[in-house]
């Protein structure tokens, strides 16, 4: 019998040679040790594993069941019962050494090889204050992070395992009594009808369970930061963590969470509002600057005092281009600029900033490519743009930016304020896992805006964003809404 | 698919509501910022002057010694001609939203001022919030060319001018075109425009050396109201005659008045000036109030300012003063002009109207000339300076 399942296995992987079988015997009954050597430790596997059978050996008496002595005193603590081919398959591939030892009675014992990093510093996420530990792609180190940080029997997690050749695990996470469960039952039942061969990220899990082609805008946060996904858990959101991704996957979210940054925790609620107003000014500066300075020096020259016009114009009087093809030009350039400086290794960055700011500053200017003026303009819109930590939200700023372009060139400044108009709409109708977007304002939540571009200070904000949850009492004063 | 309607049926009005809108690049406008108009009677034609904004880098100003601003002149039947045809001079188009300062000969003022008002109010393009001057005299209307220091637009030195004395002196008002149209339109007002002069020789200050040298060969001043009734341009009013006008109109805010008294003259600063005015038609009388502040500024005077008797006094005197200047004023200029810039006639219209559409008709005849006034100056002392008395006083205790 258990001939019969070696050979199976040596059949279906082709002989490979990673997969080391060993024979032991003890008082004359044969075990058959199965292991993949590339998952598995083997100073714990001659440790725990052969030591302790030698040790078995002695003390096993023919009358007894082998089974047994070997389930009773094998020092390890990870022990599987294992029943047929398809289970002793799953379990040599996680890193479990399988032992056949007579008809049908076989055994699995964790002996799994430490792959991962270790724990690290988070690096799209920096902070000055605050927690420095960040997720790695173990997903057993990722929820004992959490777990570290939520000590309660609460948290519940849903494991599921996506691909089929990859079975990745994911651990969907919610809270007891916080989280609303339906945004879980709705992700299951998105997954439970994906048949697809692999999931290697938490990435392309975001676009499983939402519909892709609905928004440009991310309605779901991928974070590396334990602490943020523990505030975003008690606040009644709920998180997925993927295997083998440092990225946890926080949903909903609505827009008001793009602005606000860990660091603000750290900040009383008086300066923290002026930070938080200045990166909603900046939000407005990057989306609509380009579209307003078209529309107003090629349309509403009226628009600005006599001073301005004048230096405008002296200063766009040796650009050939048209306002609108000479900011693509800058926007372009400065967008190929950044995508490089994000793809070249480190080394090259020096040479890259000098070529980038002799050629997109004093060059082009001296060259009669660009105005001086438009310089100042893109250099505003895309310092402005920075602020942001979630790259998707940067890149649906850039479509609304092109859009304002777009409507500025052809109609001016009523271009810009219809362009609006839809850019307000297309906000709020969107929605993530049926929560309407523009969360805390539209539709309005007292707690929600006590944290939105005025913060209050921490003791007054006691309450939970009610479109979150239904438990709105918050046990834990907590920072995240 | 209604909302999808809807929102094509919005974003189609809102074109069409917006009102004209045109794509230029800057690069192709020629912006006007003041332009003058004369008419020649002989030949029945518009003489304009446009003053265009060189838009050259500030630096290179004074390195390539090109002009801040050009000026175009042409010569046409009617003022669109006029304009439309500086493009055979001009590489750009002529761009008037920007326009800060219309200047008018004394013949466009009196015989074609509704041309004027409707061809700047009539162009959708054109904004209404510029000032309007009288030239008074021929050589003032090439005041636009002369070359000027502080502002390098001459057109701006004239508006600064004349904005900057309406906020500290109140010699003469500052009328925009809506103003203006106004008081045309309006049976029951009377036109009233600042004037300006150019002093010194047109043709040595339309060269460079008029900035090169620290005194300037030729300068516009700006100059007192002149005042109109009906369309026709009465005459100029004296400095006095012009500020008091101004106080009693409510438009004085910040001023300087001399008292003379036995051993010299105090100058003193009313500032924050409030005037109401109010008419009881019946008896054919307007009461003028007038509250503000005053700093005292100047003292050439035995005056004793440690004493609060001598204050109260000197307030007094400043009161009477004022009241004084004002009765006579108005006395003066209805004597004198027998035209109603005081907006006496609209107060009277606005204050009883049934009342008054029974007497309207004999104004000028009946009820102007018997016109009384009472005005009442309330104007507190608040600040003597750092000095307390007079220097000669102060000396001599």
């Amino acid at each position: 019998m258990n001939d019969k399942i070696i050979n199976k296995l040596k059949k279906d992987t082709d002989n490979s040679s990673y997969i080391i079988y060993r024979e032991k015997y003890i008082k004359k009954s044969k075990i058959d040790i199965i292991y993949n050597e590339t998952l598995t430790d083997s100073d714990k596997l001659s440790d725990f594993i052969f030591r302790s059978l030698d040790k078995i050996e002695k003390i096993y008496n023919e009358k007894d069941h082998l089974y047994d002595t070997i389930k009773n005193n094998i020092s390890n603590i990870k022990i599987k019962e294992v029943k047929g081919y398809s289970d002793i398959c799953k379990y040599l591939n996680n890193g479990f050494v399988i032992l056949l030892i007579e008809n049908d009675y076989s055994l699995a014992l964790e002996v799994k090889k430490n792959l991962s990093r270790s724990i690290d510093k988070p690096m799209s996420e920096t902070t000055l204050k605050g927690p420095l530990d960040a997720f790695n792609e173990n997903i057993e180190t990722n929820i004992g992070l959490i777990k570290r940080r939520i000590k309660s029997n609460s948290i519940w997690n849903k494991d599921m395992e996506i691909g089929r050749y990859t079975k990745t695990k994911i651990s969907i996470l919610t809270i007891d009594g916080i989280t609303d469960t339906s945004i879980r039952d709705k992700i299951i039942e998105a997954l439970s009808n994906i048949e697809i061969d692999k999931l290697t990220d938490s990435s392309s899990l975001k676009y499983l369970i939402t519909d892709e082609m609905k928004t440009i805008f991310p309605t779901i946060m991928t974070t590396e930061r334990p602490d943020k996904v523990c505030d975003s858990l008690l606040n009644g959101r709920t998180v997925i963590i993927v295997d083998n991704c440092p990225f946890a996957l926080i949903m909903p979210v609505f827009i008001n969470d793009f602005f606000i940054s860990e660091d603000d925790k750290d900040s009383r609620s008086f300066n923290n509002s002026l930070t938080r107003f200045l990166r909603y000014i900046a939000f407005f500066i990057t989306v609509m600057t380009p579209g307003i300075y078209i529309a107003i020096t090629t349309f509403n020259q009226e628009m600005l005092p006599l001073e301005f016009l004048t230096s405008f114009a002296s200063q766009r009087s040796s650009v050939p281009f048209p306002a609108f093809f000479e900011a693509l030009l800058m926007l372009l350039s400065f967008e190929i600029l950044r995508e490089s400086d994000l793809r070249i290794p480190n080394v090259s960055n020096s040479a890259l900033s000098i070529v980038g700011a002799l050629i997109l500053g004093e060059a082009a200017v001296n060259a009669g490519i660009v105005s001086p003026i438009m310089i100042i303009v893109e250099a505003v819109t895309a310092i402005s743009a920075l602020i942001f930590t979630d790259t998707e939200f940067i890149n649906a700023i850039k479509w609304y930016r092109l859009f304002f372009m777009i409507g500025a060139t052809t109609i001016g400044m009523f271009g810009v304020f219809i362009v609006f108009i839809f850019f307000v709409i297309n906000l709020c109708s969107l929605n993530s896992f049926g929560k309407p977007f523009m969360i805390p304002y539209a539709p309005l939540s007292k707690a929600g805006i006590k944290n939105s571009v005025v913060k209050f200070p921490l003791k007054s904000r006691k309450k939970r964003n009610k479109f979150l949850t239904d438990n709105v009492t918050r046990e834990v004063i907590n920072e995240k809404d | 698919m209604r909302k999808i309607k809807f929102l094509g049926m919005f974003v189609t009005f809102l074109l069409f509501l917006s009102g004209c809108y045109n794509y230029r690049e800057l690069n192709d406008l020629a912006i006007v910022t003041a332009i003058s108009i004369d008419y020649d009677e002989k030949t029945d034609n518009y003489k304009v002057i446009t003053q265009v904004i060189n838009p050259i880098k500030q630096q290179d100003v004074s390195s390539s010694g090109e002009p801040t601003f050009i000026n175009f002149s042409s010569e046409k039947k009617s003022l669109q001609e006029a304009f439309r045809t500086i493009v055979l001079e001009s590489p750009k188009q002529l761009y008037g939203s920007q326009m800060q300062i219309l200047i008018l000969s004394e013949t466009v003022v009196e015989n074609h001022l509704p041309n004027v008002i409707d061809f700047f109010t009539r162009d959708p393009e054109m904004r209404s919030e510029f000032k309007i001057i009288i030239a008074k005299n021929d050589k003032t209307l090439e005041g636009v060319l002369l070359q000027t220091v502080l502002d390098d637009l001459s057109s701006s030195n004239i508006l600064d001018s004349l904005e900057k004395q309406g906020e500290i002196l109140g010699l003469t008002c500052n009328l925009t075109l809506n103003d203006l149209t106004n008081m045309y339109l309006n049976p029951y007002l009377e036109i009233i425009l600042p004037s300006m002069v150019v002093e010194g020789p047109v043709e040595e200050g339309e060269k460079r050396e008029n900035i090169t040298d620290t005194v300037q060969k030729a300068t516009v001043k700006i100059k007192t109201t002149g005042i109109f009734r009906g369309k026709k341009l009465l005459g100029y009013l004296t400095e006095d005659e012009s500020k008091m006008l101004n106080l009693i109109r409510g438009d004085l805010k910040n001023t300087i008045i001399r008292l003379d008294t036995d051993t010299g003259y105090i100058v003193f600063e009313p500032n924050r000036i409030k005037t109401k005015t109010e008419a009881d038609v019946k008896k054919n009388k307007v009461k003028i109030t007038i509250e503000g502040f005053s700093r005292i500024k100047e003292v050439n005077d035995m005056t004793n300012l440690r004493s609060v008797k001598e204050i109260d006094d000197l307030e007094e005197k400043l009161n009477k003063e004022i009241e004084k200047m004002a009765g006579e004023t108005f006395i003066n200029i209805r004597d004198k002009y027998k035209t109603d810039v005081f907006k006496f006639r609209d107060l009277y219209y606005k204050t009883d109207n049934k009342y008054f559409k029974e007497n309207d008709s004999n104004w000028y005849e009946d009820v102007y000339p018997k016109l009384e006034i009472e005005v009442n100056s309330k104007i507190e002392l608040y600040e003597k300076g750092n000095t307390l008395g007079g220097i000669e006083y102060e000396r001599k205790n």
